[in-house]
């Protein structure tokens, strides 16, 4: 167990690390440590990347509080009111509070996970085909919030995906499709190997190009004994904060939404709430940095429990993850909790030490962090495809991968230019071949087109399951107006 | 209309050729699964009947994105021939400064991945990171880009190296 939690820290130092740096993504970062462990045992694995994630999710608050740009989307909320207090000069109490509140948010995220896990995945046990196919197209409609704005041209990337994920022999059948009849296409294309070049050498593109040299930062370094929790101010503010943790594990819970959403939600409903905070909202209210980072980490529970027990990933994170967790051979989904019950109760295991770990590898290397801020962009650029390189080829010991992988970066670079989202493409790739065999063995079982259709509405689950990707669906258009 | 704008138009087209490269892929596959092999579309056991709804999902989304494209570059000519737009000119379409930095970063990408079977990781990767160093360092004077890099270089690859080999057992190239 000690080997495996040390796996874990070591996890949560890479994901703090990128998840500081703006630019690099917690999905890209996921991508990347992905690469690492392809031939890890599948344990180690597990607690390397849950560590990385949680790490990651965390980074992002540094920048947010230090330079004013958030590292992830999750920390977007943070800059609202972490920023003006770091300009009076409390950028350590800022930071302190985003610390400890990231803590208490990831801690209520794992018990909430932990109850809600067994009950969902109870009831998933009597899914059959039909009721499997609704859930992956579910997972799709992920694309709606994915496509930020322009829902064609994220279906038309999701799709796209899916076409990427046909390539090579029918599952079903065995019939070689889209070969092309050339050789290299036939075992079909990896989707890590898609993943890490869409998340993490199209953003070498995307730096390649960019005008920005680096970030100036004005501040020497923290005071680390100023980053331990004042509880002194925090008994001074009013305890509607805690609201926070189940707003981020509901809003988590939901497909499509996640803790860039959670955060923005829960700080807008605090600054509603609290009529009299420590100081107006986006001024430097203690509370404005305390609502978004318990939300967005108790977001992380809320998304564990619909990506573990349903198989559906909350945001592109979690889609990384969700390949992540197929490469090393655990399938998340309905029959989850009852082939894998062993690995649920680790995972949640490894999240407690993931949060534990980011909060004091929070404080203790913050400085370190902040000076990464300073890497030259030379440097990145030159790093970034190493990493990308080893990556890709690491999978299958094949150098057609590292052209993939070169490949993919170009698509997601023009594509992200164009203004067509590229995690849709990966949702696709992840999700399509799961979708396409549920589709077909039920329309199999059902034996003809229309009583497929008819099947969807006469079953009692897939009915309400139906209901349910519907409310989602208006919830995320919403949620996405609000964030908006 | 702004530069950025013009080059979304360059990325844009790009973008729709790709799109259209895939559909014209799956439609010569499906066509060629349905006449030569004889394979039915429809029916409830057929390979084909999950593509061709992919197929058939992907080129209505394009008529829209494409036509909804065309009316937003017949406006931009439209632009352009108004008095405003004189400094502008139709070469600005083409973001030449960053496609120039893509096709080069691509050239030596492709030259590493040549080269890697034969100079293996060590040698293929540090002459790889060398070279982007040096062209992308442009804050610097050349002797101070060169002796960074190199720095940069002798430190960096080592460390990956151990990290990915020597701790982590990953086969490396």
């Amino acid at each position: 167990m000690v080997i495996l939690l040390l796996y874990n820290l070591i996890g949560v130092i890479v994901g703090l690390v990128m998840g500081a740096m703006p630019g690099l993504t917690v999905t890209m970062t996921a991508a990347l440590v992905v690469s690492l462990t392809f031939g890890w045992h599948m344990v180690e694995a597990l607690s390397f990347i849950i560590g990385a994630f949680c790490g990651g999710v965390l980074g992002g608050a540094i920048s947010a509080i230090t330079i004013n740009i958030p590292g992830t989307a999750a920390a977007v909320a943070t800059t609202f009111d972490g920023f003006p207090l770091k300009q009076k000069g409390e950028a350590d109490t800022a930071l302190g509070f985003a610390l400890f509140s990231s803590l208490v948010g990831g801690l209520f995220g794992v018990l909430f996970f932990v109850i809600l896990g067994p009950i969902i995945g109870a009831y998933a046990l009597h899914f059959g085909a039909q009721e499997y196919f609704i859930l992956t197209v579910w997972g799709l409609t992920l694309v709606a919030v994915l496509s930020k704005g322009n829902f064609r041209k994220g279906l038309i990337s999701a799709v796209i995906g899916i076409f990427i994920g046909m390539i090579g022999m029918d599952p079903i059948t065995g019939l070689m499709r889209f070969t092309m009849n050339i050789p290299i296409f036939s075992g079909g294309i990896h989707y890590v190997v898609a993943m890490i070049g869409l998340f993490g050498m199209k953003e070498v593109f995307v730096q390649l190009t960019s005008r920005k040299t680096g970030f100036k930062l004005d501040i020497e370094g923290y005071k680390i004994t100023k980053l331990l929790p004042r509880f002194d101010l925090l008994k001074k503010l009013n305890i509607r904060w805690l609201i926070s943790a189940p707003i981020g594990a509901i809003i988590g819970l939901l497909p499509g939404t996640g803790g860039d959403v959670g955060a923005l939600v829960s700080y807008g409903f605090l600054k509603n709430v609290i009529k009299k905070p420590s100081r107006p909202f986006g001024e430097g209210a203690y509370e404005g940095v305390i609502a978004p980072e318990v939300a967005n980490k108790a977001a992380v529970g809320g998304a564990l429990t619909t990506m573990l027990t349903l198989g559906i990933p909350g945001d592109s994170v979690t889609a990384v993850i969700l390949g992540a967790f197929y490469l090393h051979g655990l399938l998340p989904g309905p029959t989850f909790m009852l082939t894998e019950k062993s690995y649920f109760y680790l995972i949640t295991i490894f999240v407690i030490a993931g949060m534990i770990f980011s909060y004091f590898i929070g404080i203790i290397g913050s400085n370190a962090m902040i000076k990464m801020l300073n890497l030259p962009k030379w440097y990145l650029i030159a790093f970034i495809p190493v990493l990308c390189i080893v990556g890709s080829f690491a999978l299958q010991n094949k150098l057609t991968d590292v052209l993939f992988m070169f490949i993919f970066g170009l698509i997601g670079y023009f594509f992200e230019k164009s203004g067509y989202p590229v995690s849709p493409m990966i949702l696709g790739i992840i999700l399509g071949p799961m979708v396409e065999i549920n589709f077909r063995q039920a329309l199999i079982i059902t034996g003809s087109f229309p009583s497929l259709i008819l099947s969807f509405f006469t079953r009692p689950i897939s009915l309400i399951l139906i209901i349910l990707v519907i409310i989602s669906f208006i919830l995320q258009s919403k949620m996405e107006q609000f964030e908006k | 209309m702004n530069d950025n704008q013009e080059n979304k138009i360059f990325y844009r087209v790009i973008s729709l050729l790709f799109v259209a490269l895939v559909i014209i892929v799956i439609y010569f596959d499906l066509s060629r699964k349905y006449f030569q092999q004889g394979i039915k579309l429809f029916t409830i056991d057929s390979p084909l009947v999950f593509p061709f709804l992919v197929f058939f999902t992907l080129i209505i989304n394009f008529i829209f994105e494409l036509k909804n494209e065309i009316k937003k570059i017949l406006k931009y000519f439209s632009f352009l021939k108004t008095n405003d737009a004189i400094q502008h000119s139709t070469q600005s379409i083409i973001p030449s400064k960053e496609l120039m930095d893509i096709i080069v970063f691509t050239i030596i990408s492709l030259i590493y991945v040549y080269i890697l079977p034969i100079f293996h990781f060590i040698i293929a990767t540090s002459l790889y990171m060398f070279c982007i160093m040096v062209i992308e360092n442009k804050s610097d004077r050349f002797i101070t880009q060169l002796t960074k890099s190199v720095l940069a270089t002798v430190i960096t690859i080592p460390l990956i190296y151990y990290i990915f080999y020597g701790i982590f057992e990953v086969i490396l190239p």
